[in-house]
């Protein structure tokens, strides 16, 4: 189902577009990692999406499964709002109040009933290991902790929608780990995540969807593999026990579609022409020549890689796949 | 000394860039001054109400008023009652009152007493308002005083005309007497030279008895003889008798005719001759004393008719003298001390006499409410706006007026904590007005309310907390300069007096010295009192409106403020960000 829908969204402060012509499509159950460069428009796209800016040119729709149809959302934010968790990039809770005391503080403000939400707490301390620093205040917490608590604090009247911007900025790596995969749990747990961050890597892993933003512009969306694909490299490498091995196998290369081959010592360099066809005889034939491999590189390209790229081509816009 | 510069150049531009700061650091003050200088650009004297009461206007009082009004003091009448005037001086409508009597014509040697009512409480403005008043009374004194004296001394250069006019008449009178003298000395003279003695010497009378008696015998004989004759037919006999009878008379005559004409002088012949040389002499005595007299009876009627004269003259010297000696009498004011100081003042407070704290307090109340106020609704809504949970507040399904309120009532929690400690140490210092806390927590509630307000308003447009406070402290300092506490608010230019009326901080005071001073009740300042509420809701409808209109510019604020503008740089792609 589709919950969340940009169409045509474009922002302008002061005759500086931000955002053009965006086009976005979320689904139910997602988890969308939106990366881009800095300034490229991933903290507006989400301030739109989670309703704090309204678009200067186009319109975001949520499903109403009431009413069986898209409303705008931020006509109707009044009515969505209760459903969305928002985590910005700086943590968004009391500093002097304890962990338990912020999450009652807004859990309360949501108007959930007060058994509820004391169940909700107790799950959620537990979700998310903050137990036994419930009664810590949340400057005493530390970074991660206090991520943690920023992520419950978004969590704590079970929206339906989650929206993180950069969750784990000046988090070490161990810590940004841990909040990913908290995250991944979330989403898990039937709620549609929504983040932009820097740790590609991570959103690699975590993610099924990813929309890439350059100049204000969704270059890319999709699934991940589906982004990716664009983008597999053109050539892969072997890796053979021997330069004998080596030489058989370039013996029987005739009728592979490979447009070149370079060699590296007992490493062959295959630039194919059809990659999967390439693939599959080279292996056929180093099964038939019984030919010892070391290795087989076939370079699928990083989300790193697909973003260098994609950066690189400037202002050539990319078709959505 | 090139870094000095540099360091200094970078501190004002990141000052002048941030408009807040370069609004509060350059503009505020050039603002304040501008205000100052529009609010206090008037001249010498204060606008201040000078109520003045007099049952019944006139020229003289209309003088005072005059001289009142010379001063560019605005006066107000009234004529129902003094109670009056001193109610609008407790109200704060006037500042002092003048009672007058009804007239200031003096009638008798009793100064008039003119009452000064002032509020002792206005401490800036009382001493200097007698002054004004007492010196208004005492030129208007010396007006009425210079005007007895001008008329005394009309009245001495009448007296002094007529007796200059009536000397003239004193020396014709004199020379009219002294002519009277001259004639009556000369009438005496007349009268003193007629000559009165006696001309002759004493006369023997006894010669006219004996003749007397002579002739009374001669004239009995001569009955007898008649007698004889009558019952007699004339007989010899009866002739003998009758011839005896005649002889004896003629005897009788020849005696009495001696005696006339004896020769020794003792005859009447003689005595006559010396009496007609008497009468001789007595006649030309008194011819010359006819002459005397006449001579005299004309100087005494000159003299007379001088004196009379001199009596008409006289009778119109009196009746100026009586004109002159009417003008003295009716010189009533014949004091010196109420001559020279016609009209006295005696001042009157409106107010008991109390102690400086009581007049001070009112001020200092609405200072400390006004300050807390204003500091705490500016820190507080900074707070939440700085807070890092603001932007989750955005998501809570409360209406944004829940945030105002709660701002509003967390402040009012403490200032009224604040007010409590207040009037537990006031009720110490002041017992005695311990009876009018409710009604002064009730001004104090309006006052903290619109001051928690105004300091809200200022946290809403500020971005940062220093500038936010600076701003709040520069809005509590405007309100305090234009409120009358530190400059007499009658300092301030009319117009901007007028407005200056209805500073919630001056109308607060003036409810607070109202009813702490004056013991008025709710009553009585109950007009105020709606002012206050009124200012109260509209400025929480002005916070609501401010914040539905600045909530999502807030909120962008907030977000780009906290954004931290991460992202993979196109450079840094590939190296240790991913």
């Amino acid at each position: 189902m589709e919950l969340l829908k940009l169409k045509g969204v474009t922002k302008e402060y002061k005759n500086h577009r931000v955002l053009d012509d965006v086009n976005l499509v979320i689904e139910e159950g997602d988890m969308v990692g939106v990366i881009g460069q800095s300034g490229s428009g991933k903290t507006t796209l989400l301030n739109i999406m989670a309703g704090f800016l309204e678009p200067t040119e186009g319109e975001v729709t949520y499903y109403s499964k009431i009413d069986q149809a898209d409303k705008n959302l931020h006509k109707n934010f009044h009515k969505i709002k209760k459903h969305m968790g928002f985590a910005p990039q700086h943590n968004s809770f009391y500093h002097k109040l304890t962990v338990a005391e912020n999450l009652l503080h807004f859990g309360k403000l949501y108007g959930i009933p007060h058994p509820t939400l004391i169940a909700n707490i107790k799950s959620l301390l537990a979700f998310m290991r903050l137990e036994d620093d419930k009664h810590k205040l949340a400057e005493q917490l530390s970074g991660g902790m206090q991520k943690r608590l920023d992520i419950s604090c978004s969590m704590v009247h079970k929206p339906k929608i989650l929206i993180l911007d950069e969750p784990t900025s000046d988090l070490d790596p161990i810590l940004q780990k841990d909040v990913l995969a908290l995250l991944q749990q979330v989403n898990k747990q039937g709620v549609t995540v929504i983040l932009a961050s820097h740790h590609l890597e991570s959103i690699d892993n975590i993610c099924n969807k990813i929309a890439i933003i350059h100049k204000g512009k969704v270059s890319v969306q999709g699934l991940v593999d589906d982004v990716k694909k664009p983008y597999l490299s053109d050539h892969f490498t072997i890796t053979l026990h021997s330069g004998v091995d080596k030489d058989r196998l370039l013996a029987r290369l005739k009728g592979v579609p490979i447009l070149k081959i370079e060699e590296q010592g007992k490493t062959l360099v295959v630039y194919p022409s059809q990659v999967d066809k390439a693939v599959a005889a080279l292996l056929q034939i180093i099964k038939e020549e019984n030919l010892q491999m070391n290795d087989m590189d076939l370079r699928k390209p990083s989300l790193s890689e697909v973003f260098e790229k994609i950066a690189a081509q400037d202002d050539v816009p990319i078709v959505p796949k | 000394m090139e870094s000095i510069w540099l360091l200094t150049k970078k501190n004002l531009q990141l000052l002048l860039r941030s408009r807040s700061s370069a609004l509060v650091l350059i503009f505020a003050p050039l603002l304040l001054i501008l205000v100052l200088a529009l609010t206090y650009n008037s001249q010498g004297n204060y606008n201040v109400n000078i109520g003045v009461y007099t049952p019944v206007f006139s020229a003289e009082t209309d003088s005072i008023i005059g001289a009142l009004q010379a001063q560019n003091y605005t006066v107000v009448k009234y004529n129902e009652s003094i109670d009056t005037c001193v109610a609008d001086i407790k109200a704060g409508f006037s500042h002092a009152c003048l009672s007058i009597p009804v007239s200031l014509v003096l009638e008798d040697n009793t100064q008039k007493e003119i009452v000064i009512y002032v509020d002792p409480s206005r401490q800036q403005l009382v001493y200097a308002l007698e002054d004004v008043l007492k010196s208004t009374v005492r030129g208007r004194s010396s007006e009425i005083s210079e005007g007895v004296s001008t008329a005394i001394l009309a009245k001495l250069k009448t007296i002094q005309d007529n007796i200059a006019a009536r000397k003239a008449e004193l020396v014709a009178i004199k020379g009219k007497t002294s002519t009277a003298t001259t004639n009556a000395q000369s009438a005496k003279t007349g009268l003193q030279g007629i000559d009165l003695t006696p001309t002759g010497g004493t006369y023997n009378q006894s010669v006219i008895d004996a003749t007397i008696l002579q002739l009374n015998s001669t004239k009995t004989i001569l009955s007898l003889a008649v007698l004889q004759l009558n019952n007699s037919n004339i007989s010899a006999a009866d002739k003998l008798v009758l011839d005896s009878y005649l002889l004896n008379t003629s005897v009788a005559i020849d005696a009495a005719s001696g005696m006339i004409l004896g020769g020794n002088g003792t005859t009447i012949t003689a005595l006559l001759g010396q009496v007609q040389t008497d009468l001789g002499a007595a006649n030309a005595k008194l011819g010359a004393a006819q002459s005397g007299v006449s001579a005299s009876s004309t100087s005494l009627d000159s003299t007379s008719s001088s004196l009379q004269e001199s009596i008409t003259s006289l009778d119109a010297l009196s009746t100026n003298l009586d004109a002159v000696v009417k003008v003295i009498t009716d010189q009533k004011v014949t004091d010196p001390k109420v001559i020279s100081a016609p009209l006295t003042t005696r001042v009157e407070n409106v107010s008991p006499k109390a102690t400086y704290l009581s007049y001070l307090f009112p001020g200092i109340l609405i200072l400390v409410v006004m300050f807390g106020s204003l500091l705490l609704g500016t820190t507080l809504v900074m707070i939440e706006k700085n807070s890092p949970a603001f932007v989750r507040n955005f998501f809570v399904p409360i209406p944004k007026f829940m945030f105002v309120l709660a701002t509003y009532l967390t402040n009012l929690i403490l200032i009224v904590s604040q007010i409590v400690i207040i009037l537990i140490i006031a009720s110490v210092f002041l017992p005695e007005q311990v009876a009018t806390f409710p009604l002064i927590a009730l001004v104090l509630f309006l006052t903290a309310s619109i001051f928690t307000f105004l300091g809200m308003i200022v946290g809403y447009i500020f971005a940062s907390e220093e500038t936010a406070v600076l701003g709040s402290i520069s809005v509590g300092t405007l309100f305090l300069t234009v409120s009358g506490v530190i400059l007499p608010i009658e300092a301030i230019s009319r117009g901007v007096q007028e407005i200056m009326f209805y500073n919630p901080f001056v109308v607060s005071e003036r409810i607070i010295r109202q009813v702490f001073l004056f013991g008025s009740g709710f009553g009585d300042v109950v007009l105020d009192l709606a002012i206050l509420a009124g200012y109260m809701l509209v400025l929480f409808f002005l916070i609501l409106l401010l914040e539905t209109l600045l909530h999502r510019h807030l909120v962008e604020r907030f977000m780009r403020g906290h954004h931290k503008g991460g992202g993979p740089h196109k450079a840094s792609v590939g190296k240790s960000e991913f």
